[in-house]
């Protein structure tokens, strides 16, 4: 579980702290306030630690170094993973300009009384490691965590120390919940596809298995799901179900082989295709829908619940799940993601009042901008006694936050 | 610090702006909180003057357009559902506007050019007197098939800036008490 998060000078986060101490953390601000950039810190930080290939132009700046720390519990242990990047320019007359990343990491652990013990610190390709009197060095572009795990041994004693903390981090992550991008029209078909090809679906999960990416499809989470048709499926049924959201009564998945005509004097051409189908609650009709053609809402609460239930995420960073849904369903969700979610810890940013009043006041931070630097903020002990008399009078919490935020 | 109560949040995002002007002071602490019209600021507006004091205001503001009514009718009103009902024994003003707060922004109309260049309107002698002020400052802006145009909820608190508040103060005396009130004469 996250516990702090330390971010300098990522975007409009100048000096930000979030501390957290729950299952459920929820962003609260204006349009514009930073709510995303927090998020994507904590994603970028994330992506540092765990990627083979890591820092991301797009963020850096010359000269400037965004810094973040995130400091986390897994398996029990307590850790703070760090990072800092730059990038800096090399202008020589006549030569083109040369681009480098400046780049500090680093690991400790930390124990009860909050007293840190490195682990590793990483400055350039120069890594020095705990209790190894010589350093190692890793290519520049490239992270420790994961390219030791790859090299060291698997008994090795920083792998040992360091195995929880590197798949936290690598199983972080960030859910825009912006639509989903079409994919490969060679691969014949796209994310609201009704037919999935076998041999699409094989490359997918050859993929997934051996570089434990699943990529940005729901649609083939969902079917391997189905194909697997576990316990994760069976929830998700169940949680979709009447006796649950009752959004979608069933979700069929049938093997189809199709045959096609070839060129005269040839065998026909024959293909095994997976057929994934839906039968929303309420629907008049005995066959059910293909994915691309259930409404918005109930793609995201789809899309929302198959990231659950599938990526095993230590962390989800979510954005706005409430568009597209009405207020009932806003509330209903929530309530299904804080029942389902452990050890899934959540942290949603959101604009909704339904979604709003389903929290408790201290699972709030309030996030304002002020002359372009966000801040971040909980509940002062003033608030929250303020908030208790005033949900004590049936006020809303949401109504509560309207008077606590900032212009 | 303020706590300011109105019918909508267009309202009370625009007394805001008129507070601080009027107190000469852009970094006056305000609170506020608009409704989704006048009947949910009277069940619910007793309970936010609380919540206010519980955050530390001390001085009330509540605005309540008379509509075509009876302003002291509809100041009463206020004073019985929502002040008298209120725990809080802070200081409160009551403004009732005359038909609507955008009477306020009539009485000087042709500051709308620092917001539509291109929108030169001609002045408004007795905006108390315009029987839907909102609804005629927005037809005023569509003239000419002119865009963009004016919508209340975006441009009210934009045209609070730059009014003239003496020409406010001049033409509609519905405005008085809440000058009254913030320079505490």
């Amino acid at each position: 579980m996250l516990r702090r998060v330390e971010i300098k000078n990522f975007r409009s986060c100048k000096d930000v702290v979030i501390e957290m101490s729950g299952g459920l953390l929820v962003l609260v601000g204006k349009n514009g306030a930073g709510k995303t950039n927090l998020l994507n810190a904590i994603d970028w930080a994330a992506r540092c630690a765990t990627s083979l290939i890591a820092w991301d132009f797009e963020y850096l700046r010359s000269g400037e170094p965004i810094e973040v720390k995130l400091q986390f519990t897994a398996e029990s242990k307590r850790f703070e993973y760090s990072v800092s990047a730059y990038y800096e320019t090399r202008v020589v007359p006549g030569e083109p300009m040369t681009v480098r990343t400046v780049v500090q990491e680093g690991l400790v652990d930390l124990d009860q009384l909050e007293n840190a013990s490195i682990i590793f610190s990483r400055r350039d390709e120069v890594v020095i490691i705990a209790g190894r009197a010589e350093p190692v060095k890793i290519g520049q572009q490239s992270s420790v965590l994961p390219t030791l795990a790859t090299l060291l041994p698997t008994d090795d004693e920083f792998v040992i120390r360091t195995r929880s903390a590197l798949h936290f981090l690598d199983t972080l992550r960030y859910y825009p919940l912006e639509d989903e991008p079409k994919l490969n029209a060679e691969e014949g078909y796209n994310a609201s596809g009704l037919l999935i090809p076998r041999d699409a679906y094989a490359k997918w999960l050859t993929q997934y298995k051996s570089s434990g990416d699943a990529g940005p499809s729901v649609l083939l989470r969902l079917l391997h799901l189905a194909i697997m048709n576990g316990d994760e499926f069976s929830i998700l049924k169940s949680i979709l179900g009447q006796n649950g959201l009752g959004l979608v009564d069933a979700i069929t998945h049938t093997p189809i082989e199709v045959r096609r005509g070839a060129r005269p004097g040839t065998q026909d051409i024959s293909e095994v295709y997976h057929f994934l189908d839906f039968t929303p609650t309420n629907a008049q009709r005995d066959f059910g829908f293909r994915y691309g053609v259930l409404s918005l809402g109930t793609r995201r609460v789809v899309r929302i619940l198959v990231h659950l239930l599938f990526d095993h995420s230590s962390v989800m960073l979510i954005e706005q799940p409430e568009d597209g849904l009405h207020q009932g369903m806003t509330k209903k969700l929530i309530g299904m993601l804080k029942a389902n979610a452990e050890p899934t810890q959540l942290i949603i940013s959101s604009h909704s009042s339904a979604l709003l009043n389903t929290l408790t006041p201290d699972e709030v931070r309030l996030v304002f901008i002020s002359d372009g630097v966000t801040h971040v903020r909980s509940l002062s002990a003033r608030e929250l006694e303020a908030a208790a008399h005033f949900m004590n009078k049936d006020g809303t919490l949401s109504d509560f936050l309207e008077s606590v935020q900032e212009e | 610090m303020y706590g300011i109560l109105g019918e909508s949040q267009s309202d009370v995002n625009t007394l805001r702006v008129f507070v601080r002007r009027i107190a000469d002071n852009d970094l006056l602490s305000i609170k506020a909180k608009g409704y989704e019209g006048c009947a949910e600021m009277l069940r619910k507006g007793a309970r936010q003057l609380d919540l206010f004091a519980d955050l530390g205001c001390s001085r009330f503001i509540v605005c309540y357009d008379s509509d075509g009514a009876d302003p002291a009718t509809r100041r009463k009103k206020v004073e019985d559902e929502i002040v008298k009902k209120s725990s809080s024994a802070h200081p409160c003003c009551v403004v009732v506007p005359v038909q609507e707060l955008e009477a306020w922004l009539l009485a000087d109309i042709e500051c709308a050019t620092n917001i539509f260049s291109s929108w030169k309107p001609a002045p408004i002698l007795n905006p108390e007197a315009i029987p839907s002020p909102k609804e005629h400052l927005e037809k005023l802006s569509r003239a000419n098939n002119r865009r963009p145009r004016y919508a209340h909820s975006t441009h009210n608190e934009r045209m609070a800036k730059y009014i003239d508040l003496q020409k406010v103060h001049q033409a509609c005396p519905s405005i008085r008490p809440l000058f009254q009130f913030v320079l505490g004469t």
